[in-house]
Formats: C-alpha cells, sequence, structure tokens
C-alpha cells in the first residue's frame, strides 16, 4: 500500500452526472441508419456536435477545478463550458431540422439546450487571477525548463527499459506522473519556476543518472538489493515532488531544505554528484 | 463568476437543469422531437 496517494484528494465533479450527456444522444445512431442519406448525414453531425459537447463540458469542470484549487491562476484559453453550451444547442438543433426539416422547432431546440446547459454547468472563469506581475517572458522560461525536464523522463524510460523489470518500469512511470504534476503546475504560473528550478534540473538529472546506474546493475546481476534501493529513492523522490508540487500551489514559501538535504545524502549515497550544477 | 458560483453553486437549479437537459436530449435524439 502506498501512503499517501490520496492525501488531500477531492472528488471530481467531471464524472457521474457528466457521463449522462455522453449517452443521452445516442439514440441518434439507430435514427440515422432508419432514415434517408439526409437524415443519415444530419444525425451523426448532431451526434457528433453533442459528443463534442459532452467532452468539451468534462474538460471545462476539470479545468474549471484545477482553477479553483490554485491561488494563482491564468483563466482557460478557451472557454470550454460556454463553447459546450453553444455547441449542444447547435447539436440540438441539426437533430431537430433532421426529424422536422422545419426551422422553429430547431432554434427552440437550441435555445432550450444551450439556456439549461449554461444554467447547469456555469460559466468559465474569465479573468485570471492573482496574475500581476507575471509576464510572457516568464512564460518562455517556463516553456524551456518543461522541454528540459521531459527530456531527463524520456532518458529515464529509455534507461529502464534496460533493466527488463516491468514492476520497476510501473513504479517509474507512477514517479513521472507525479513530476508532470510539478510541470502542469508550473507551466500554469510562471512564478512557480524559480522555486521548482532546483527540482526539474538537477533532482531529475540525478534521477535520471541513477535510473541509468540502476538498469546497468541490475541487468548484470539481478541484485535484490539494488533493486530496493532503487525503489526507495524513487519513493523518496516522488514524496519530494509532491510535497514540493503541493506547496507550489498553495504559494507558500514553505521550506522544503530539511527534506532537500535528506534526498541530496541519498543521491549521494547512490552514486550521484549534485555538486558540479545548482 | 464572483456571485453566479455562490448562487448557483450545486444548488437545486442547477441540477434540476442538468436533468431537463438531458430529458432534452433524450426526447429529440429518440423522439425527434415534435
Amino acid at each position: 500500500m502506498d501512503q499517501g496517494s490520496y492525501r488531500g484528494a477531492v472528488r471530481t465533479r467531471a464524472g457521474g452526472r457528466v457521463n449522462l450527456l455522453f449517452i443521452a444522444p445516442l439514440p441518434l445512431i439507430w435514427r440515422a441508419f432508419t432514415g434517408g442519406p439526409s437524415e443519415l448525414l444530419f444525425n451523426l453531425i448532431a451526434l457528433g456536435v453533442l459528443l463534442l459537447a459532452a467532452w468539451l463540458t468534462r474538460e471545462g469542470i476539470q479545468a474549471q477545478e484545477a482553477y479553483d484549487a490554485r491561488k494563482v491562476a491564468r483563466r482557460p484559453g478557451l472557454p470550454r463550458k460556454m463553447l459546450a453550451s453553444l455547441l449542444t444547442g447547435a447539436g440540438l438543433a441539426v437533430a431537430g431540422f433532421a426529424a422536422s426539416g422545419g426551422v422553429i422547432e430547431p432554434v427552440i431546440y437550441a435555445i432550450l439546450g444551450t439556456v439549461l446547459h449554461s444554467f447547469a454547468f456555469g460559466f468559465d472563469p474569465l479573468k485570471d487571477k492573482g496574475m500581476e506581475g507575471v509576464d510572457q517572458f516568464q512564460t518562455d522560461r517556463v516553456a524551456r525548463a518543461v522541454d528540459k525536464a521531459e527530456s531527463y523522463l524520456a532518458g529515464m524510460s529509455d534507461a529502464i527499459k534496460r533493466a527488463g523489470d516491468r514492476q520497476v518500469e510501473a513504479r517509474v512511470e507512477r514517479f513521472q506522473t507525479s513530476v508532470r504534476d510539478m510541470l502542469r503546475t508550473v507551466e500554469e504560473d510562471p512564478r512557480d519556476l524559480t522555486a521548482a528550478k532546483k527540482f526539474l534540473s538537477v533532482y531529475l538529472m540525478g534521477a535520471r543518472d541513477a535510473t541509468s546506474k540502476f538498469a546497468d546493475v541490475y541487468a548484470r546481476s539481478r541484485d535484490a538489493g539494488a533493486r530496493s534501493d532503487y525503489m526507495m529513492l524513487l519513493s523518496d523522490l516522488e514524496e519530494n515532488f509532491v510535497a514540493k508540487t503541493r506547496s507550489l500551489m498553495d504559494n507558500s514559501n514553505t521550506d522544503l531544505e530539511v527534506e532537500i538535504s535528506v534526498l541530496r545524502d541519498r543521491l549521494q549515497r547512490e552514486g550521484v554528484r549534485l555538486d558540479n550544477n545548482a | 463568476m464572483g456571485r453566479w458560483g455562490a448562487f448557483m453553486s450545486e444548488t437545486g437549479l442547477q441540477k434540476l437543469a442538468f436533468f431537463v437537459l438531458v430529458l432534452l436530449i433524450l426526447f429529440v435524439s429518440i423522439a425527434g422531437g415534435v
């Protein structure tokens, strides 16, 4: 049992009820294939538009949850829920047109659908919050740092394949998930970069080097001790990344120096040098 | 969103709107409306 993987977790509102939006338009398939060619076309278009709207709704809810979870956040680039409201109306209009061929019914469906969807899901956040003093230049720096971090992660994935141990591979993947959480956090708020820089460069590089050393040793010797040491290292790293990400999201300046020095010792014991770059 | 969020978040109105919406979609896609 991994401790702490559900700590602080909040149930998302994107599941459950929203899935009904994916199911409700499915009868259109049946209608599409029981009528003439024009009905086929319009019903399939309507189905596609309604499914797209359902998907956008879910994305929009997730985006809003991410927005609400942060003290500092950029408004979503695409107002997904509002777009979903419009698409729901449009999809219903096309379906109504396919059935009736008239003009009035589709318009009624479109208005009803759009209004009901807006009431049910609300509007997207339209303003940045707490973004004073963040400029475009910062986002470019973030993009570079994220690219570099992703290349370390790719290097880890490559290296661990040499070890030929599926369990360890899965463990590495889970570690990478927590790293990507941090990447997303930093992307959303470039001001986090300064605080996260060491994690995304030094520690990730250390993790990659440790991984490739472990893979070489383990592929040769199948040494259970090395394996458990490596797993412990990953756990330590993951804990630190998760803690740091959380502190970034709280936007507090919680000091992680204690954990960092423990981690540094650990990495040094694994034979990874950290002193040449900070 | 501020005032609206406080007013609408998970209220009965929101739930009602959601279920009416699902019924509307079902109605239009099964019966073709009208």
